[in-house]
């Protein structure tokens, strides 16, 4: 499949391999980089294409992975961040890293002012070269800002600035384009397009192929920790990358079972949160109402910042700001004010992130499963320990929990483990309605489909199930219903027999099919 | 390799191992004084005013895992026994009252300095922040109360239960019970481990049983060499077990962990945060009190400056003892070893007339050594 290319690389790494406890992150993976090109890696969210990127430049060390890195055919070992900058390679996050209060000069030579003979900074000598070096690279940023007064597109294009400031030779850009505006992404294209042209070679990490098509040489497709292919981009075309990306068969994703529908177990009439002070908020909610029937998957879809979160955490209670709701429990009117009301009565929620909603990392993974059912297992004050250990038990053997034993401290199991401890902690509990917030995010494949088959069995049970997720395909693959949300208020419905992935996008982005209007 | 064998002989884990390693070092420690004092270190007098010299610390630092594995902090504490010490001297000194009264009294202040804490840590004023604060109101009430001085005589009774023993058979036959009820367990514990293998891996060691009969000797040798058990350590022994058994074996005590391990996580899983928080911080109090009402009887009196520094002990029995001041762990049992640790320094080196401005330098770094043995071999796993 690879062509052999004879040398002139600039950077090779081969059969990389990258494991954490319990999944595969990257699998002999081979990746090159000639001078002056631009390469992308595209591929879903947990392809491994950060990883990668995090083995080069040496956040994990040397050591900790399998492979080879070879810098201008000589192999590398880098031990932190700090050598692969020395060694001329520079990488800028989606994250914002520079510091707000400075300016955009001074954070481009930060750590390496410009001094007077006397040593003390010499303030004309930085913004005239911050100047000269913006307006080489093509942006029009006024040196003497401060950071925190410009857009965050701006501050990212600043971050990259500094990165190209010391000439490096290789420059990786992690999803560069998530916080930049249209205008924004030109500039950032023309800067990319005048450092290669200098000599200088990038990584272009990206999950969006129109921005890979136009601004790539090569594309290499990464999924679930292995490479599939490299190609030119001349020698390819933007169906053949998707199916590259996507690569596998739908039907044995998401095993749907058939389950009798029946009576609505739960109401949520109207609501609204307030709408933000400044203005400029888009994620309020705007008089949400829907039913939930027993036995019923029920798949919210919608853009990033549509209020899908806000939506879950109106629901369960932890809501600030809700200005008009009814939540209606088998038909009567139930009062959530906290997550304790809401687990009382018999509605969860696993929560989209993990770590600092679900888990509590430090404790065992049984402290973990019966956090939430503790009071069941007691005989007066008392905890019963062998009644616990016993659910416990029984959830992991009903689960496949993959663990050591219940005693191993829950930050050690991979991640769909985690999120399987997470809705036992849930199934223990004996909720009738499960809201589940994005509950496949970062977890492999495998994983995925267990937790599905989990999904399926609670609506066996005659439990509900409301399940949250930005990737549509999961969605079209379990659900028996579809609610669509854009800005904050549902703007579609589509029930199993009329899904239809264009048509949901369509309702997902734009706002002039309303149902629901705005307020 | 010697790692590996030590963690095969405490069950694995490791903070069973860097447990046993810090106990190897308080023997160490031990041997070192006990040959350089010439046999005076480890004879039952000096034991028995070893031990008696823990208690308060030990009952203040019991205290403090709570709020530390709930992730506050509580720096009024010394203040906080000033106080109450003092609310105790004048009211049985100047005022003639009864023992029963006057400690109720103290007790109730105890509850009423919990309460304020509470009232304010769950309003989200960081526990640092509030404690802060009445560190410095407490010192000014006891201030108040005394009118700036000492205070003594208290009751009969009162000063016994700082100064008196346990007779010595009653002691003896206490240590022997404790040692049946634990051998009893033991064996309960390891009928069922061989009953569920396949579940956990908490398989009673032989290791354990062979240390209770270790500790049980040593006390016996403790006590029935000079007057008996002094009654501070039994107060603090019996509290010892109180608040154990809550952490392991109630509802609350499990939620103190997962609170102070991941506070949001906790109210996602429906736990009240706040009601736990409120209750870890009115324990405290009322163990502030308790302290007041150990120290002011011990010295038959009080003095306002007393108490000073007492919650940098308590805190420092807490973190020796493994408790992480990001929350989620810690035990009491390490605290008490920790309040042991720290004793046993301050009176060995007393021994050996080490001054007191050196006895701060060695306490300070021990405490330093101490964490960072705990962090690094949290990082090794």
């Amino acid at each position: 499949m690879e062509k052999k290319e004879a040398s002139g690389n600039i950077l090779e790494m081969r059969q990389i391999t990258k494991e954490f406890p319990g999944v595969v992150a990257l699998n002999k993976v081979d990746f090159e980089l000639k001078p002056g090109e631009i390469h992308a890696i595209i591929g879903e969210n947990g392809a491994g294409k950060s990883t990668l990127m995090k083995v080069l430049s040496g956040v994990y060390p040397f050591g900790s992975y399998e492979g080879d890195v070879l810098l201008n055919g000589e192999t590398v070992q880098f031990l932190s961040p700090r050598n692969s900058t020395e060694n001329g390679i520079s990488i800028v996050y989606q994250e914002i890293v520079i510091v707000p209060d400075l300016t955009v000069g001074e954070n481009i030579f930060l750590g390496n002012m410009q001094k007077t003979k006397y040593g003390t900074i010499d303030w004309d000598m930085l913004y005239a070269e911050s100047e000269k070096f913006l307006q080489r690279i093509g942006l029009s940023i006024d040196p003497k800002a401060v950071i925190k007064t410009l857009t965050v597109g701006e501050q990212q294009l600043v971050q990259i600035a500094k990165a190209i400031k010391d000439e490096p030779k290789i420059l990786i850009l992690d999803e560069p384009t998530s916080s930049l505006a249209d205008s924004e992404i030109e500039n950032l294209f023309k800067v990319i397009d005048i450092f290669c042209q200098a000599g200088g070679a990038c990584i272009y990490i990206s999950h969006k192929i129109e921005e890979v098509e136009r601004i790539s040489d090569r594309v290499t497709v990464l999924r679930d920790g292995e490479k599939i292919i490299t190609q030119n981009k001349d020698e390819t075309s933007r169906e053949e990358i998707i199916t590259y990306i996507v690569g596998r068969e739908l039907k044995d994703m998401y095993p749907k079972s058939s389950c009798d529908i029946g009576d609505v177990i739960f109401s949520v009439k109207n609501l609204t949160q307030r709408e933000s002070e400044l203005g400029g908020d888009k994620k309020r909610l705007k008089n949400i109402s829907f039913d939930l029937r027993k036995g019923e998957i029920l798949g919210v879809s919608g853009l990033f910042g549509s209020g899908r979160t806000e939506l879950c955490m109106g629901l369960f209670g932890t809501l600030p700001e809700v200005v008009s709701r009814e939540l209606y429990i088998h038909g009567e009117k139930t009062n959530i004010k906290t997550p304790e009301d809401a687990v009382k009565n018999g509605l969860v929620l696993l929560t989209e992130d993990r770590r600092r909603y679900g888990l509590v990392s430090v404790l065992s993974t049984l402290s973990n499963i019966t956090l939430a059912s503790l009071k069941k297992y007691r005989r007066k004050v008392i905890i019963d320990s062998e009644k616990e250990t016993e659910a416990a038990s029984r959830m992991v053997d009903s689960l496949s929990i993959k663990v050591p034993t219940l005693d191993t401290i829950v930050e050690n199991l991979s991640g769909g483990n985690q999120q399987k401890t997470l809705l036992a902690r849930w199934i223990l509990t004996d909720p009738k309605i499960f809201i589940l917030d994005e509950p496949t995010k970062g977890i492999d494949v495998g994983a995925k489909v267990g937790i599905f088959k989990i999904i399926n069995s609670l609506v066996e049970q005659g439990a509900g199930v409301i399940l949250i997720s930005s990737e549509l395909e999961e969605l079209l693959g379990i659900c028996d219903r579809i609610l669509v949300m854009h800005e904050g208020s549902i703007n579609g419905e589509f029930s199993r027999n009329e899904f239809d992935a264009e048509g949901i996008m369509h309702c997902a982005m734009a706002s002039n099919t309303d149902i629901g209007g705005k307020s | 390799m010697k790692l590996e064998k030590i963690k095969k002989l405490t069950g694995g884990s490791q903070a069973n191992v860097t447990f046993v390693i810090k106990i190897l070092i308080l023997v160490v420690c031990a041997i070192f004084f006990e040959i350089a004092t010439r046999g005076i270190f480890l004879s039952s007098r000096n034991a028995t005013l070893l031990l008696r010299q823990t208690a308060i610390n030990g009952v203040l630092a019991t205290g403090m895992v709570y709020i530390i594995v709930s992730g506050n902090i509580d720096l009024s504490i010394g203040s906080g026994v000033a106080m109450t010490g003092a609310i105790l001297a004048v009211l049985q000194t100047w005022h003639q009252w009864g023992t029963v009264p006057s400690i109720l009294v103290v007790l109730l202040v105890g509850i009423c300095i919990g309460l304020f804490h509470g009232f304010w840590i769950i309003r989200d004023v960081p526990a640092f922040v509030v404690t802060l604060g009445t560190m410095l109101v407490f010192r000014g009430l006891a201030l108040l109360i005394t009118k700036g001085v000492s205070i003594a005589p208290l009751t009969v009774t009162t000063k016994q239960i700082g100064q008196g023993f346990v007779p010595i058979v009653p002691s003896i036959i206490l240590f022997i019970a404790i040692f049946v009820f634990l051998v009893i367990r033991w064996f309960i514990a390891r009928a069922k481990a061989k009953s569920q293998e396949n579940v956990t891996s908490k398989k009673p060691k032989v290791m354990q049983l062979v240390s209770y009969g270790i500790l049980v000797v040593a006390m016996i040798y403790v006590v029935s060499g000079y007057k008996g058990l002094p009654i501070p350590v039994l107060i603090m022994m019996g509290l010892m077990v109180v608040m154990w058994f809550l952490s392991k074996f109630t509802a609350f005590g499990r939620n103190v962990y997962a609170v102070g391990g991941n506070a949001e996580a906790s109210r996602y899983s429906g736990i009240n945060v706040k009601r736990v928080t409120f209750i870890v911080v009115l324990i405290m109090g009322v163990f502030t009190s308790i302290g007041g009402i150990l120290l002011s009887a011990r010295l038959d009196g009080a003095m306002p400056a007393m108490g000073s520094l007492m919650e940098m002990d308590a805190i420092s029995a807490a973190i020796i003892g493994g408790c992480s001041l990001a929350g989620g762990s810690g035990t009491i049992w390490g605290a008490l070893f920790g309040a042991l640790f720290m004793a046993a320094l301050d009176n060995g080196m007393s021994l050996l007339n080490i001054g007191s401005f050196m006895q701060y330098i060695v306490k300070g770094l021990i405490i330093i050594i101490a964490v960072y043995s705990d962090v690094s071999a949290n990082k090794r796993k």
